[in-house]
């Protein structure tokens, strides 16, 4: 698809919608660039890996100078950081960069941290979005983000060691 | 602790090392990001005219725009090999004008205010 294209279908949907969310294909080839071209704002999705930050960086750039906010000098787009399959756990460990680490890196606003969890291969499998597990730590953090989004204060969750659980303290585990 | 990581190398807090790449490879790619359009031109001018005077390739002088503060830094280095010294006329620097450019750069075009020949 074209930008010609995307533009069209984009203003035929401004009609009946208030958002519109265009999911774009990881790394920063020309159709995530396509989709980025008409943002007002962006949700900056990455994993706390090395490749993954590094991409999202570029994808910063290109937002910061072509799109077309940037080509028409308009106010910058609204940039967002979403860190998700976060594992406290082995941050703790030092075995992965942490949400510290990487809010300091790209130095964008944090949107939310989601959880690494079973249940997003499971909603993936059944194909039933994880935000209705409400059992799924996953799941609530996403719509922790997404009230975030929407202007609403929420504390962030699953960034903090959780209590320990009395099997996870008898096996010496945090 | 060094000794601990020679002996021990796969303890290595592995997060750290992963924040340290990513600050090195960034500073890189926002740096060429940033960089204006005539950085590779100035850098061809540069070389020629550091040519003249000692043998030199372009990676022996890179041409890059850094920030220190609010100040915008152009930083140039150039790294020659004191061996390959060209031979200079007459114990002075030659004029530009006199300059014979190097048989490497007579298909090139020469910078604009150089006569040519």
């Amino acid at each position: 698809m074209k930008r010609d294209g995307v533009e069209r279908v984009l203003n035929e949907l401004k009609e009946s919608f208030d958002y519109i969310v265009c999911d774009s294909p990881a790394g920063i080839e020309h159709g995530a660039i396509t989709a980025l071209y008409f943002a007002d704002s962006a949700i900056i999705t990455t994993n706390p890996e090395v490749s993954s930050v590094r991409d999202s960086d570029r994808i910063i750039g290109i937002l910061a100078s072509k799109s077309r906010r940037a080509e028409h000098n308009m106010e910058p787009v609204d940039v967002h950081l979403l860190l998700t399959r976060y594992s406290l756990e082995r941050v703790k460990k030092g075995e992965m960069l942490s949400v510290e680490d990487v809010k300091e890196i790209l130095s964008i606003p944090l949107l939310g941290v989601i959880p690494e969890s079973e249940s997003v291969l499971r909603a993936s499998n059944t194909g039933i979005p994880v935000v209705f597990d409400e059992e799924s730590p996953a799941g609530r953090a996403y719509v922790d983000a997404v009230a975030r989004f929407l202007g609403e204060q929420r504390e962030m969750r699953f960034v903090q060691p959780e209590r320990r659980s009395f099997f996870r303290a008898l096996l010496g585990r945090a | 602790m060094r000794l601990l990581d020679l002996l021990f190398p796969e303890r290595r807090n592995s997060a750290v090392i992963a924040r340290d790449r990513l600050k090195i490879v960034l500073a890189h790619e926002r740096a060429s990001r940033d960089a204006p359009d005539f950085l590779p031109a100035l850098q061809k001018d540069l070389l020629d005219v550091v040519g003249r005077y000692v043998e030199i390739r372009g990676d022996m002088l890179p041409v890059n725009v850094g920030k220190s503060g609010d100040t915008s830094l152009l930083e140039i280095n150039v790294e020659i090999d004191g061996a390959k010294v060209k031979p200079v006329k007459n114990g002075a620097a030659a004029p530009a004008a006199k300059v014979t450019f190097p048989a490497r750069h007579e298909h090139e075009t020469p910078a604009p205010w150089v006569k040519p020949g």
